[in-house]
């Protein structure tokens, strides 16, 4: 059936568009949803982890199709592979050499995107300095993401250092990749803390080990340092690592690979835990490029899906066509 | 299977009319059905209530439209389909609303035309912002208010709340062509409702 395109998906928003967008995002007071589930019985405590079910929901959906869809490219390409070994050993070997090539040049390439003076590999990665209120923007949309998710692989703190930068409040992702591997190894990521200057603890910091002291791109002397070490969760750190690399290439000017990076992620593996992160980063780099019929498709979702609260009257801007 | 369970949800949306008028009085949940209507509450409450407020119910109203689609819900649970939640509250919460606005008064045939409302159509200042936006959405329930309820359901639903044309089939129990016809003609109705309206600003601005 032949589905007319919805007036607020019109390139040039009309004032049908906008109406119905203005219809959209109109949402009850958060004490009328509290108050409903009193009245039904539901339990304060069942809501609040409802709340993060709710998020974790579709994380769960996008793992039975990643994993459906893993399985059975893992059965076709047994079939294929099967066959060519059971044909003749030499094609296998050819396909083998092939495959190893791609990957190498793959990595290669994502190499090459990552600036010069950022040490990619067995270091972390450190987002700082910002500015305060954009750290601290983004500081309340990945917890948010991560405490949703009921993540407890977090673990790692960052310290602003930084004398000739007193007013940096820090917000670091460290994550650690094996040199080694073409494979990304099993990465730690950080929890997201927001530290006063100045207040470095000498316990946290005596516990920094050298492979995970950064150094920041811009030469200020933020240094990122390590609380304990606990399991991580590798889904969580190759989201982390994929945002990482498009903010990086989004802040050196290559928007280009950043949306590269960014829909690659997500045609390949998908954000879930940090897709509302994610989501902002799309926009911020689609707007950059001029694509803002795109970016305001992306703040539609996104208000509609529970847009962070600092950002919410920026998108509803961005959706309602303003400047 | 399927198509039982899908005749099960069938059969608790035809229920829902005679159930609905007594809300408080549904059984006691387990602890697993307890969290599944708080997962399916915090999830769709937003999209259940804000049908209710497009289809034609004030404020007020839409809460406890919203209350009642999901006291019908602990009461069906198990006859709802994982997976088509969603459906089964909109489709609730579609009825329950119809069965709401036939008991206020009448639908108005022409929309009142407040000259301010399209003008915040056209330049919104941010600090007129909140203002503007509470007149935009007073003419488009105004205009919604003004199509018949078919229409104006067909149209909440695709428009609004970005059902595909096969799920409104659905909940609305009709033909999928017919949904397509519906909201062929609700659209070509919106636009020529906000033409008009325009119209009527544009003559009444060039009159001294």
């Amino acid at each position: 059936m032949n589905q007319p395109r919805r007036f607020k998906e019109e390139p040039v928003l009309g004032r049908e568009g906008r109406l119905m967008a203005l219809g959209s995002l109109e949402v009850p007071a958060p004490e009328v949803k509290q108050d409903v589930a009193r009245r039904l019985g539901i339990s304060a405590t069942v809501l609040a982890s409802a709340a993060a079910a709710t998020a974790v929901a579709p994380s769960a959906a996008a793992a039975t199709f990643s994993s459906a869809s893993v399985g059975s490219l893992s059965a076709a390409f047994g079939k294929v592979t099967g066959s060519f070994i059971a044909t003749t050993l030499a094609k296998a070997t050819v396909i083998g050499l092939g495959l190893g090539i791609a990957s190498y040049t793959g990595v290669r390439l994502i190499r090459s995107r990552l600036p010069a003076n950022n040490p990619p590999l067995t270091a972390a990665s450190t987002v700082a300095p910002r500015r305060p209120e954009r750290a601290a923007e983004n500081h309340g949309v990945a917890v948010s993401a991560l405490q949703d998710r009921g993540a407890e692989t977090v673990n790692t703190v960052a310290r602003a250092a930084a004398s000739d930068n007193p007013g940096a409040t820090v917000v670091a992702i460290e994550h650690t990749v094996s040199s080694d591997s073409l494979a990304p190894a099993a990465a730690s990521v950080g929890r997201f803390e927001d530290v006063e200057p100045h207040t470095a603890s000498p316990s946290i910091a005596s516990t920094s080990t050298e492979s995970l002291t950064g150094q920041d791109p811009e030469g200020n002397a933020a240094a990122a340092t390590r609380a304990g070490a606990m399991p991580a969760d590798p889904r969580l750190a190759r989201e982390v690592r994929s945002l990482d690399l498009a903010r990086s290439c989004a802040n050196h000017g290559d928007a280009a690979g950043a949306l590269k990076e960014l829909n690659g992620f997500d045609r390949n593996y998908g954000y879930i835990a940090l897709q509302k992160e994610a989501m902002l980063v799309h926009i911020d780099v689609l707007l950059s490029l001029g694509h803002r019929v795109q970016a305001a498709a992306i703040a539609r979702q996104l208000l509609l899906a529970g847009a962070p609260a600092t950002r919410r009257a920026s998108l509803e801007a961005l959706v309602l066509g303003q400047p | 299977m399927r198509d039982a369970m899908h005749l099960e949800t069938s059969r608790a949306l035809d229920a829902v009319s005679r159930d609905a008028s007594d809300v408080a009085d549904f059984p006691s949940l387990t602890a697993e059905q307890e969290r599944r209507l708080a997962w399916m509450l915090n999830t769709y409450f937003d999209s259940v209530w804000r049908t209710g407020r497009r289809i034609g119910l004030h404020n007020a109203q839409a809460q406890e439209n919203a209350q009642e689609v999901f006291a019908v819900a602990a009461r069906k649970l198990d006859c709802i389909e994982a997976g088509r939640e969603r459906t089964f509250l909109l489709g609730v919460a579609v009825r329950l609303a119809a069965n709401a606005r036939r008991k206020m008064s009448a639908r108005i045939d022409e929309v009142a035309v407040d000259p301010l409302e399209l003008q915040a159509l056209d330049a919104t200042p941010l600090a007129e912002e909140l203002l503007a936006q509470k007149q935009q959405r007073s003419l488009l329930d105004r205009i919604l208010l003004s199509m018949s309820d078919v229409l104006r359901e067909v149209l909440t639903l695709y428009e609004i709340e970005e059902l595909n044309l096969s799920e409104i089939a659905k909940i609305l129990e009709i033909p999928e062509g017919t949904a397509a016809s519906r909201l062929r003609r609700s659209r070509e109705e919106f636009t020529r409702k906000l033409e008009r309206v325009a119209t009527h600003i544009a003559h009444s601005k060039e009159r001294p």
